[in-house]
């Protein structure tokens, strides 16, 4: 029976094999042969084509049936075959179409990552749009002249851009929800100016826990809150002068944010509130959905949030401030981190599209206002309607729901644009108004990109490969560890000690090559 | 039956005791959901509503009933369920038996090419290329041929059929000349109906439950099943810090959050009701003696 | 009901009627359970196990008898043909994927052009900083799963068994079997409910009863028993559907003459159904401990946490991350060869154990 199974085994392997030398390379759903393109106005082609494009579907509708295709489909004359899988397994998705040799036309919102960029962009899979960007382009052309350092971060090693990023340089730069004040404790406390030093933060925190802010006569009070520390620990980190637990760049040089003497700083006042029970002892364990319950039982004093009101169940308003950043006792002034006002790597047009100018024209029209409105909002009626006679103001239609979804691919996923600014600002409510002001003073004037989106080279990638999910897995647990009291800060030494033999200065010193050679171009 | 004696009704009393318990301690948990499925989940999540609901609300319900993707969904899920269960279960039970046979000739052989697949997998990327290859992709024959068979259930019913089925029947038939086809029909598949009920719950409830093959092999929405559909309500994206966000893509994300916590227990009592409902009819054929009583009459 | 299987019954009759040796098929029947080792002695193996009494014609022999098997079973092959096809198609074709572990897989180049590189990925694995820890964790949940929710099920089906048909029988067994289909996302959801120490029902009771508060997740002495207590919790009901079943074939007569010999009942637990359910209970202990390193990783990573991580982090959750973080299809692969390793090996000495102690064995 043995040798039966072997011989059986290796008749299998054989023709495995041969199965996987003969895989076929045809190319999917592209059925379009190159046609004229128009170089202005629409539509884009007198004679129709259909392009197959790959997406991440959230799960509200099919693309074909969204308005937002059809429309444009009317007005360029390019349709397309959409092959959506669920966000959820879309990386598998992605790879498996790079497997299986079946590339569609156009990744479109895909999230390549920059890896991704270089390997594919190598084996000429992904064309360069450098050229296309200057003939076919002048909307994205124009924006690349605006921002120069987005250039320079989807500008691959080999020099070619390969892809387009989502642009969004007018909403708050916020890298993670900000955090806010429950204004009503504030109010009740009547405190008018917010803590500016971590001691004075202490202070207040004493108070929510011990002066019942919130009237009900029961020492119910959680002044802070989060759910697991990455809800918080950008802005606490920041107070100590850390601009990232893992690598971030400081005057130019790179660091590792979590084995630094400011980060045990940070880690000691956080053990502090952890001690005198200022902060929520069930913040490592608890959901988003129990944390959310006790906003809304109006028990938590300071938390983050994408709002405050949200959170607390209410209306939003100006009534709970944004977080004053506070300065720690070694810091001239905190810092916090916030976006790079871009997401890289969203749309890219493969070695089987047939129509690379048709397709360049397409996409440049979500770079123009006119474009990125549309696909932003759609007509007048659909999701929004104007206040004024003048058509200057606009408001989102009420009770919406998920009907945007429905519309256009633009909920929930990073589609590619650069978004207008005074298209958002026609949306400019008071409350937008008000975190507009409170971002411009409480984020941006603190604010640093925590690091660049770097290409790194293969060889690169494969110096951190298994460091990297050890070294944040132990960081992370180490930072609960020393937070809780479950390790003394007598340990601190061991601590970096061994986080230094996981591999801490092969991470730093591959990021400070790519930073220099980022910094240099 | 003779009168029970003193130990006897110590049994009694202590196994009743024990079932009673293991009902208690699994009854309130499905109170719980069945609860919460009419609660308001603030009062859920913060722990306020215990057992009984607590600021009734019928959103949940109403949210699913509403929501024509998971009409279609179980629509879907009832045709790969009905399917797949008669194609596993024409496999399965056939094969079973003959592995099980003394006389079979290669079952050693045939055994251990089964084994060898419950630890050896070629993975995603083959299994992908193969399916394409074999044109499955974006047809219902994907959430049904690739799970045909598993190689668990069917030792779970050779086993079976070795331990209860006794080889004697297979003598007397063979000597009265039936051939192995009759008496698997005549004889066999009579006999085994608590084993067919145990196979056919199994792989069943295993195609009620499947999603995976759906999220890697099914592009066309039409064709999803259930599980699929409420995996995309229910499980959120994680949010990735480095993930640029702007105003209206968290308004998205809160808004599922929303929603998915509405629904949440709605869901799993739509989605399982008909597993429960069925349970009570298949329980018949686990009634002791119920084989041997069938030959006797 | 009752009718129905009567009708059944008289149906099997008639089908038996069209063979001369009714008879013989009823006593051996009845004798089934008692005598079955005496019996398979005999038959139409014993004959060829006679022939082979002579070694020198055993072999001759021996391939005479198989072939004759071969033919007299043709129908059996069939019956075997649908499977067989299926695991070569489904399972051994794909099985040339296997050698991207020792390759760094890259999509572009496929599975054979990738470039070989030995047993790096199995080296990033066995020198990676956690590489004990997942080990030692991933065998303490799973020998804890196994000694705690093994004999569950088993005594839950025995219990069940004993009580009298009607609607308290029907109730257990419907609402123990119900939360298996509770999905892992709310099922986590529920547990950290329960379990929160400000507002959770369990710590409830534990206060009730003056004792303080216990942090379950948050202490990474409970996680443990959480995963493993929850998950007995949820299956067990599932887990008795394959001994009722196995149970439905006792023979109620041989019940009826060990009373009247003066067995109690749980003298006739213990001798009569436990051995009943025997073979399945071990052919269920043998898979179960093939898949000892195989722990769900979908669970645990929705009760993980930082503080718990230290004991609740296993292979696949450790396979995941590494997966979140680079391409992970060749480590991937790599740990699946070690899982597989361990396993089969685990597998062949169980099964080699339960060939030597009992009569059930896979083979």
């Amino acid at each position: 029976m043995k040798k039966g199974l072997l011989v059986f085994m290796s008749m299998m392997l054989v023709m495995g094999v041969l199965a996987g030398c003969a895989s076929s390379k045809e190319g999917a759903g592209s059925n379009a042969a190159k046609v004229e393109v128009n170089k202005e106005g629409f539509p884009i082609v007198d004679e129709k084509i259909t392009l197959s494009l790959f997406a991440p579907n959230v799960g509200i509708a099919k693309w074909q049936d969204m308005k937002y295709f059809q429309e444009m489909e009317k007005r360029t004359n390019i349709a397309f075959n959409f092959n959506t899988p669920p966000n959820e397994s879309f990386e598998t998705q992605k790879n498996l179409l790079f497997a299986s040799n079946e590339l569609p036309d156009v990744f479109y919102a895909a999230s390549l990552t920059n890896s991704d960029v270089t390997k594919y962009s190598e084996q000429g899979l992904l064309i360069p749009l450098d050229d296309l960007i200057d003939e076919y382009a002048p909307n994205v052309a124009a924006m690349l002249e605006k921002y120069p350092d987005i250039k320079k971060t989807i500008t691959a090693l080999d020099g070619h851009i390969y892809t387009l990023p989502t642009v969004n340089r007018t909403s708050p730069p916020w890298n993670i929800h900000p955090m806010w004040y429950n204004g009503d404790f504030l109010a009740a406390l009547n405190v008018t100016e917010l803590p500016t030093t971590t001691d004075e933060l202490y202070d207040l925190l004493v108070r929510f826990k011990t002066e019942d802010p919130n009237g009900n006569g029961l020492p119910d009070e959680i002044p802070l809150t989060a759910a697991e520390m990455w809800d918080i620990n950008q802005w606490f980190m920041g107070f100590f002068g850390v601009v990232a637990r893992a690598v971030g760049t400081y005057d130019g040089e790179v660091k590792y944010g979590a084995i630094q003497p400011e980060y045990k700083e940070y880690l000691e006042y956080m053990n502090k509130l952890w001690k005198a029970d200022l902060f929520d002892h069930e913040a490592f364990s608890q959901t988003g959905e129990q944390k959310g319950a006790k906003g809304k039982k109006n028990q938590v004093g300071l938390f983050a949030n994408w709002g405050a009101g949200s959170f607390m169940g209410v209306e939003e308003s100006d009534k709970h401030p944004m977080m004053q950043p506070v300065t720690g006792p070694n810091v001239s002034q905190p810092v916090i981190p916030i976006s790079p006002g871009q997401s890289i790597n969203q749309f890219a047009i493969s070695n089987t599209n047939k129509n690379p100018e048709a397709t360049m024209r397409w996409i440049d029209y979500s770079y123009s206002p006119e474009g990125s409105a549309f696909i932003k909002g759609l007509d007048e009626g659909d999701l929004w309607e104007f206040t004024d006679d003048t058509k200057t103001k606009r408001i989102n239609l009420k009770d919406l729901g998920d009907k945007k979804g429905t519309m256009t691919p633009e909920y929930g996923i990073n589609v590619p644009l650069w978004a207008d600014e005074a298209y958002e600002l026609s949306f400019a409510n008071e409350y937008d108004v008000f975190v507009k002001n409170e971002t411009a003073e409480k984020i941006v004037k603190y604010g640093q990109v925590a690091m660049p989106q770097l290409f790194l080279t293969a060889e690169e990638l494969d110096q951190i490969a298994g460091i990297n999910a050890d070294l944040v897995a132990y960081v992370e647990q180490m930072e609960a560890k020393f937070i809780t009291g479950a390790i003394p800060f007598s340990e601190w030494d061991k601590y970096v000690e061994t986080a230094n033999k996981i591999g801490v200065d092969k991470v730093v010193e591959v990021y400070q090559t790519a930073y220099d050679r980022y910094a240099a171009n | 039956m003779l009168l029970d004696t003193f130990s006897d009704k110590v049994f009694k009393f202590f196994n009743y005791t024990f079932l009673t318990m293991a009902l208690v301690v699994v009854l309130y948990p499905v109170i719980f959901i069945v609860s919460a499925s009419i609660s308001s989940p603030d009062l859920v999540n913060s722990g306020e509503m215990w057992l009984l609901p607590k600021g009734i609300t019928f959103e949940g319900y109403k949210m699913v009933f509403d929501n024509p993707q998971i009409w279609n969904g179980y629509k879907n899920t009832l045709i790969y369920t009905f399917l797949g269960t008669s194609i596993n279960l024409l496999v399965t039970i056939p094969a079973s038996y003959a592995l099980s046979r003394k006389d079979f000739v290669g079952r050693g052989l045939i055994t251990g090419l089964l084994l060898v697949t419950m630890f050896v997998s070629g993975g995603l990327i083959p299994s992908y290329l193969l399916i394409k290859s074999l044109g499955l992709i974006d047809t219902i024959w994907v959430m049904i041929l690739p799970g045909a068979a598993s190689v668990y259930n069917i030792i779970v019913c050779r086993t079976f059929f070795q331990g209860s089925i006794p080889g004697e029947l297979e003598e007397s038939a063979k000597i009265d000349g039936a051939s192995n086809l009759t008496l698997f029909l005549k004889i066999i598949l009579p006999l085994s109906a608590p084993i067919i009920a145990v196979m056919a719950l199994f792989y069943g409830v295993g195609h009620w439950n499947s999603y995976f093959n759906a999220l890697i092999y099914i592009r066309n929405q039409d064709l999803y099943p259930l599980q699929l559909v409420l995996r995309q309500i229910l499980v959120l994206q994680e949010m990735s810090a480095e993930m640029t966000m702007d105003a209206a893509t968290a308004e998205a994300m809160q808004n599922k959050a929303t929603i998915a916590d509405t629904v949440k227990y709605a869901v799993i009592i739509v989605a399982t009701l008909p597993l429960i409902v069925i349970y009570p009819f298949m329980q018949r054929f686990f009634v002791k003696g119920v084989m041997i009583g069938s030959v006797k009459g | 009901m009752i009718t129905k299987t009567r009708c059944k019954g008289l149906q099997l009759i008639e089908n038996l009627h069209m063979y001369k040796h009714i008879g013989l098929v009823f006593k051996l029947v009845q004798r089934k359970n008692t005598q079955q080792q005496e019996i398979k002695e005999v038959g139409i193996l014993g004959t060829y196990k006679e022939q082979l009494a002579d070694p020198s014609v055993a072999k001759k022999k021996r391939k005479a008898y198989k072939r004759k098997m071969i033919i007299q079973n043709w129908q059996l092959y069939l019956f075997a043909l649908p499977l067989i096809v299926y695991i070569i198609v489904f399972a051994y074709f794909p099985m040339y994927g296997i050698q991207i572990a020792f390759k760094d897989y890259n999509p572009v180049d496929g599975i054979t052009g990738s470039p070989w590189v030995g047993f790096k990925h199995f080296e990033r694995f066995f020198d990676s900083y956690y590489f004990w820890d997942l080990i030692k964790n991933t065998i303490g949940i799973s020998l804890y799963s196994l000694i705690a929710g093994f004999p569950i099920p088993i005594i839950l089906a025995l219990a069940l068994n004993e009580a009298k048909e009607g609607i308290f029988k029907k109730t257990v067994q419907t609402v123990t079997y119900a939360p298996h289909f509770i999905s892992v996302v709310v099922m986590a959801g529920i547990i950290i409910t329960f379990l929160t120490p400000s507002t959770g029902i369990i710590n409830y009771i534990i206060q009730a009863f003056g004792f303080e508060p216990i942090s379950f997740l948050t202490e990474p002495g409970w996680f443990k028993s959480v995963f493993v207590w929850s998950g007995i919790w949820q299956n067990t009901g599932w887990g008795t559907i394959i001994y009722l079943a196995a149970l439905a074939g006792v023979d109620p007569e041989q019940h009826e003459a060990a009373t009247i010999d003066g067995a109690t009942r749980l003298q006739r637990i213990w001798h009569i159904n436990l051995p009943a359910i025997l073979p399945t209970i071990i052919i269920l202990l043998i898979l179960n401990v093939g898949s000892f390193l195989s722990v769900g990783f979908e669970k645990i990573l929705l009760l993980q946490n930082a503080l718990n991580m230290e004991s609740s982090d296993v292979i696949s959750t450790f396979v995941y991350r590494v997966g979140l973080v680079e391409g992970q299809y060749s480590f991937g692969a790599a740990v699946d060869i070690f899982n597989a390793v361990i396993n089969a090996t685990l597998l062949i000495t169980v099964n080699y154990i339960a060939r030597k102690k009992s009569e059930a064995s896979l083979w």
